[in-house]
């Protein structure tokens, strides 16, 4: 239990499971192109999509609020890249808050056999896989932000 | 009557409404210093000093489902049309939220 909760561990696992949100968006976005039949399989990817982001959820804000605020944040804020914490962050966070209703709604919608409603589903799957790009680039200007923080303390520019 | 349909309509206005929420909330803290300090106590457990993040996450997850919960039982049924709707305005909604939030921290930086 411990070895789990360690920080790297922590980000390792939320990363994961966005990965594994955006993947499955991607595919049940494919499913759609594809005009695929198999009602099965798009429910199955959606599944996918909301362990993803649920589970990245749980783990992210686990380590937002435990680590991030009183370890990493002031690194940044205080460092060569202040815009990092005070832009990049709290769009992240707040940004991931809007995606997990969206995919439960796309879950809902890959049941419907309804033809017309196959186009707004992947146009919903595919800016779900964006949402979650764009807040993995700013996870990596963050992440990098820290170790450039953490530098110029030491090196002192 | 079919239930799928009405309950991907509920969902898609809940998820919308929901999204708008955290936008707004989101940007009033920023702005109005009071607003912090309450949705920090309202998610203080314990020995846990309590966080606006946490109380935005808790309180987005029971907006959707108390909006999930009203939308799907009330009004009649839905047609593919109504929920075709509701969906392509959820994802415009969404995109406005969601930049609404980014374009905000990028002013809010750049002015304080």
């Amino acid at each position: 239990m411990e070895i789990l909760l360690s920080k790297p561990v922590l980000i390792g696992v939320h990363l994961g499971l966005a990965i594994l949100g955006i993947d499955a968006m991607l595919w049940l976005a494919g499913e759609y192109a594809a005009l695929a039949m198999s009602t099965g399989r798009k429910v199955f990817a959606a599944v996918l999509g909301v362990i993803g982001f649920v589970g990245s959820w749980i783990i992210g804000g686990y380590y937002y609020v435990k680590f991030y605020g009183p370890l990493v944040k002031p690194t940044i804020v205080e460092g060569l890249t202040p815009w990092a914490h005070k832009v990049a962050m709290e769009a992240k966070e707040h940004i991931f808050l809007l995606i997990v209703p969206i995919v439960i709604t796309i879950l809902l919608a890959t049941r419907a056999t309804e033809s017309s409603i196959r186009k707004p589903a992947m146009w919903l799957a595919i800016l779900v896989a964006v949402m979650g790009l764009s807040i993995g680039a700013m996870g990596y200007i963050i992440s990098a932000a820290a170790r450039w923080g953490v530098v110029s303390a030491v090196v002192g520019t | 009557m079919n239930k799928n349909l009405k309950l991907i309509w509920a969902s898609a206005y809940s998820a919308l409404i929901t999204g708008l929420y955290v936008a707004g909330i989101t940007i009033a803290m920023e702005l109005n210093e009071k607003i912090k300090p309450i949705l920090v106590s309202l998610s203080k457990i314990g020995s846990f000093p309590g966080h606006h993040w946490v109380t935005k996450s808790y309180s987005s997850v029971v907006l959707f489902i108390v909006l999930l919960t009203i939308f799907s039982l009330i009004g009649g049924e839905k047609n593919e049309l109504q929920v075709r709707r509701a969906l392509w305005l959820l994802i415009i909604f969404t995109i406005i939220s969601a930049m609404s939030i980014f374009a905000f921290f990028v002013w809010h930086y750049l002015v304080t």
